[in-house]
């Protein structure tokens, strides 16, 4: 047996050795394929590693040598502390709640009347993704123009029901219902489609399995549509949460973070600080902040979409 | 066509160790079956050896020369795959041609043209060849999946369950026409199944593996007569080995196996006396395949006979299969099929004790191996 | 057994009429701006829905008007920045192509130690407050004279379509089974040539949907542009910004601008409805 495996041991070991491994650049390639994206990377890290370093200085634009001065995490300290902290945390998650909430439920609600066979359930699927595709600016001043005391239509058609009109973003009182609202006409969508996907995609059998032991539509719902739908759900939560938290574009176009502080965020408030008042170290606090935050509130839902999906995934085995 | 030979070969995936020090030397234009459960590692053996998997250790040589420093495409090596990993979109023509037009292989249109009719013809799919894969059904998609490693002429054939998922009479079929085509394969050709009858036919050599270890390597009929452990007997004939746990003992004089629960009593046949002389073996089991067993009417010798009552009785075309209860034992007793049994019957069963494999009671191992 | 029938038939034209009220408060004020860009400037503060629909507005942003007063944004600007955010989008979508497709594939098939926390990372692109890396950059882009290029935007702009290419094609690369990439190593082919005749033909109709999705959002992003360019750069949607603060009100003008501006996304929106979800989940919903 081992006749020809004796002529090759005689042969050099070295030479051996050397054969066994492909040569380096093979073995390299899915580190250098990878290679660009990584350069992306660093292109993206080495800004935001300068934005955390200019927000423990005193760095301002109007004022040479600012950057020079390090005073640890005295700007965030002060940002703690000052009078729009509160305000700016209250509205900023005020938004992404009520948003977020509104979308999913409205879009589960969706979701179901359009997972249905019919028609016009199929010519109106195709269309529900329009008012995510203008841009969140531009659709933002559509309901601007619309809310226009002169040339809008929304008082116009309050009053032809009896309802008052309204003044809309003018004022505090209505200001973040207004954003809100436009928030929730754009994003709705998003929420309809990945719940409807859901929705789509449960196995019959564990619904007509129920249905022939007699149980309750409030049974099937809470037992086996929920469990299977959680995924989806953390999905547009995941996306819809975060998104409202940094939402800038329909603020900012809507009242620029007014009327006076009502609407001011943290991106609102850091964009004012930071790039028209040209105070960075000052504003940069309340960006750094929200990336932590965003941060790690989104490897917990990554997490949890893990678990429910491996959990959902029993059902339809 | 080259010889193959496989060092030491391990494969790792993480702590999984699926591929274990095997080693393994096929001749030049041999036919070699490796016959495993699934899990056993037999399909990653085939692509350590064309290369699209990188062993942990060990090395792999084709004609004499070392592949481990070898990418797949340099390697001639062709292969068929168990999930046909047919190009989704290209046509059968274009799937069975792809081979011939890789790159530094220099075959004229002609002659790729030619080769692919040939196999189409061969396979029985040269009506198909403008469908797409998705258009065909899986024994289509299986011979396609065949028909592309066959097209061109590499140095080793690996065959990957190439029938598995045919129907049973198909199966059968292709079987008989694998065994035609052997000689027309010219090259080294590694066949790896699950199905012990398609190894018995095929085999030149037969490789057991189990959970990527090699078992025992040997011509069919040796393994099946002469199995190295428990599990090659068990996995070479249908049905299965009767297996029962005996004791030794001697009876005025006499070696013989009684089983644990005395039932079954047998004497210790000539050729095996030797490996039980120094006695250090007390528990052994012994295998009786069933078709050295037959049912007892008339003279009965004291002992190679047991008695014990009819369990389940199952004609099959040509014979029969008679499962007997005998002590805290089932039987199984290949019988003509003329035979009529009663359930609960009382039966009594005669042993050819001559034909007995014994085997270590913990270890497993034939005790002719040791 | 009638009552069920017509319970049956209420339930579902209840169900239907909550539908197209629904549809008719999402697709309203798009209609409604298409209609501004129709109505004359004279016409603008009368009637709501009966006027003579003109195509004037179209004109002037395109072609310019003679009748705009001065402060007011001007009115030939539009094509130009239509042209910005045409070069802005897809020189980014390029890059991101360029880039993205080999490093979906590594992720898909390799594995490494970091290989889910760089997956994360570039995930986490998408969810950052941009202003984190905005600010910074706007000191540092004014230094290497990047501030208000093409380049420096396309750059930024990675921070978008990346994210979304690279995880979208990721799961459509982990769709492909192994088994078929090493068939056509045994059977002969170089990776690269295994890449360009067997893996991009079998990504090509996700790969396709992912760019023009990674160009929608190029498109329509606000922040990146307003802060870092400024008059050379501008894209359309800063510059609808433009039309309602300015001195005169043309608030026609703008819904024309707008609907321009938002004809490609439309466009889009229509052609990839089959791989809308897992464009938008990020590969996540496979729909």
């Amino acid at each position: 047996m081992t006749g020809n495996l004796a002529s090759v041991h005689a042969s050099t070991l070295q030479k051996q050795e050397v054969r066994a491994r492909l040569p380096f650049l093979v073995r390299a390639r899915p580190y250098l394929i990878l290679l660009p994206a990584l350069l992306i990377l660093v292109g993206i890290l080495i800004p935001f590693g300068m934005g955390v370093y200019y927000s423990l200085t005193t760095y301002a634009l109007n004022r040479p040598g600012s950057l020079d001065n390090f005073v640890g995490l005295r700007n965030y300290d002060r940002m703690i502390h000052s009078s729009g902290f509160i305000n700016s945390t209250t509205i900023t998650l005020k938004y992404a709640l009520l948003a977020t909430i509104v979308e999913l439920l409205l879009g589960l609600g969706i979701a179901m009347l359009l997972n249905r066979d019919t028609l016009l359930a199929k010519i109106l699927q195709t269309t529900l993704i329009f008012p995510m595709m203008v841009a969140p600016v531009i659709g933002t001043l559509i309901w601007k123009l619309m809310m226009q005391p002169s040339v809008g239509i929304l008082n116009p058609m309050l009053n032809a029901v009896g309802l008052p009109s309204l003044q809309w973003a003018s004022v505090p009182e209505t200001a973040l219902f207004s954003v809100v609202l436009v928030d929730v006409w754009m994003f709705t969508p998003f929420a309809a489609l990945i719940l409807l996907a859901g929705l789509r995609s449960f196995p019959r059998e564990p619904f007509e399995a129920a249905r022939v032991d007699g149980a309750s539509l409030w049974f099937t719902f809470r037992n086996l549509t929920l469990p299977m739908l959680t995924p989806y759900i953390i999905i547009v939560v995941l996306f819809r949460f975060m998104d409202s938290l940094k939402q800038f574009d329909i603020i900012f176009a809507m009242t620029e973070g007014g009327p006076g502080n009502t609407l001011m965020t943290y991106q609102l408030t850091a964009y004012r600080t930071s790039i028209q008042y040209l105070r960075l170290a000052q504003g940069l606090p309340y960006a750094v902040t929200l990336f932590f935050v965003i941060y790690i509130t989104s490897q917990y839902l990554v997490k949890f979409w893990g678990k429910a999906q491996r959990r959902a995934a029993g059902y339809s085995s | 066509m080259a010889k193959l030979v496989l060092e030491h070969l391990t494969k790792d995936f993480g702590n999984v160790r699926a591929v274990n020090d095997v080693s393994l030397e096929v001749e030049d234009g041999e036919f070699l079956v490796i016959l495993g459960p699934s899990g056993a590692g037999k399909t990653t053996t085939l692509k350590l050896i064309a290369g699209v998997e990188r062993p942990t250790s060990g090395m792999i040589y084709i004609g004499g020369k070392p592949m481990n420093a070898i990418e797949p495409h340099h390697r001639n090596v062709a292969m068929a795959f168990e999930s046909y990993a047919l190009y989704p979109h290209y046509n059968v023509r274009d799937n069975l041609s792809f081979p011939l037009k890789a790159p530094g292989r220099k075959f004229a249109q002609q002659e790729i043209d030619r080769r692919v009719e040939e196999v189409a013809e061969l396979l029985n799919i040269h009506m198909l060849l403008d469908r797409l894969p998705r258009m065909l059904s899986n024994g289509q998609k299986q011979r396609v999946a065949l028909g592309r490693a066959m097209v061109r002429e590499p140095d080793v054939l690996l065959l990957d369950e190439p029938i598995s998922h045919l129907d049973a009479k198909l199966r059968h079929r292709m079987r008989t026409e694998f065994k035609a085509l052997e000689a027309a394969i010219r090259a080294t050709t590694i066949y790896v199944t699950h199905d012990y009858l398609e190894a018995m036919s095929l085999a030149d050599r037969l490789v057991v593996l189990k959970e990527g270890s090699i078992q025992q390597i040997g011509g069919p009929h040796e393994l099946f007569v002469n199995p190295a452990n428990v599990f090659v007997a068990q996995l070479l004939g249908h049905p299965q080995i009767n297996l029962v746990e005996c004791t030794l003992q001697r009876t005025n004089g006499v070696l013989e196996l009684i089983s644990t629960d005395g039932a079954i009593k047998l004497e210790v046949p000539e050729r095996l006396r030797g490996a039980l002389a120094d006695g250090k073996l007390d528990r052994v089991l012994a295998g009786i395949r069933p078709q050295h067993l037959g049912v007892a009417n008339g003279h009965h010798p004291a002992s190679n006979v047991c008695s014990g009552t009819v369990y389940v009785y199952e004609r099959l075309g040509t014979k029969g299969t008679l499962t007997a209860s005998v002590g805290a034992h089932r039987l199984d007793v290949l019988t003509s099929i003329e035979e009529s049994f009663v359930i609960d019957e009382p039966v009594s069963l005669t042993i050819d004790h001559t034909q007995l494999s014994l085997f270590d009671a913990q270890t497993h191992k034939n005790i002719l191996f040791n | 057994m009638e009552t069920q029938v017509i319970n049956k038939r209420m339930g579902r034209i209840i169900a239907d009429g909550l539908m197209v009220a629904y549809f008719l408060f999402a697709l309203f004020p798009i209609f409604w701006m298409v209609l501004m860009s129709l109505k004359s400037t004279d016409e603008l503060f009368t009637t709501q829905f009966v006027f003579k629909p003109t195509t004037e507005n179209y004109h002037a942003i395109l072609f310019g008007d003679p009748r705009a007063a001065a402060g007011v944004v001007a009115k030939q600007e539009f094509p130009r920045n239509f042209m910005n955010s045409v070069i802005i989008s897809s020189g980014s979508v390029l890059v991101s192509l360029l880039v993205g497709v080999p490093a979906a594939y590594a992720l898909a098939r390799y594995n490494f130690k970091a290989k889910e926390n760089l997956a994360f990372t570039f995930l986490s692109f998408r969810f950052a407050p941009e202003l984190v890396v905005i600010i910074p950059l706007s000191v540092i882009y004014r230094k290497l004279g990047l501030y208000d290029t093409y380049y420096g935007t396309i750059w930024v702009l990675q921070l978008i379509t990346l994210p979304l290419l690279i995880w979208v094609l990721r799961s459509y690369f982990e769709d492909i089974s192994p088994d078929i990439e090493q068939a056509a190593m045994v059977d002969g082919y170089p990776w690269w040539r295994i890449f360009w005749r067997i893996l991009l033909p079998l990504v090509r109709p996700g790969l396709a949907a992912a760019s023009l999705l990674a160009f929608v959002f190029a498109w329509n992003t606000f922040m990146f542009p307003l802060i870092l360019g400024a008059s050379q750069v501008q894209t359309v949607t800063v510059s609808a910004l433009g039309y309602v603060s300015s001195a005169q009100a043309f608030f026609n003008r703008m819904a024309a601008a707008s609907v321009i501006a938002s004809f490609p996304q439309m466009i889009v929106a229509l052609s990839i409805q089959r791989y809308l979800i897992r464009g938008l989940s990020f590969g996540a919903v496979k729909g």
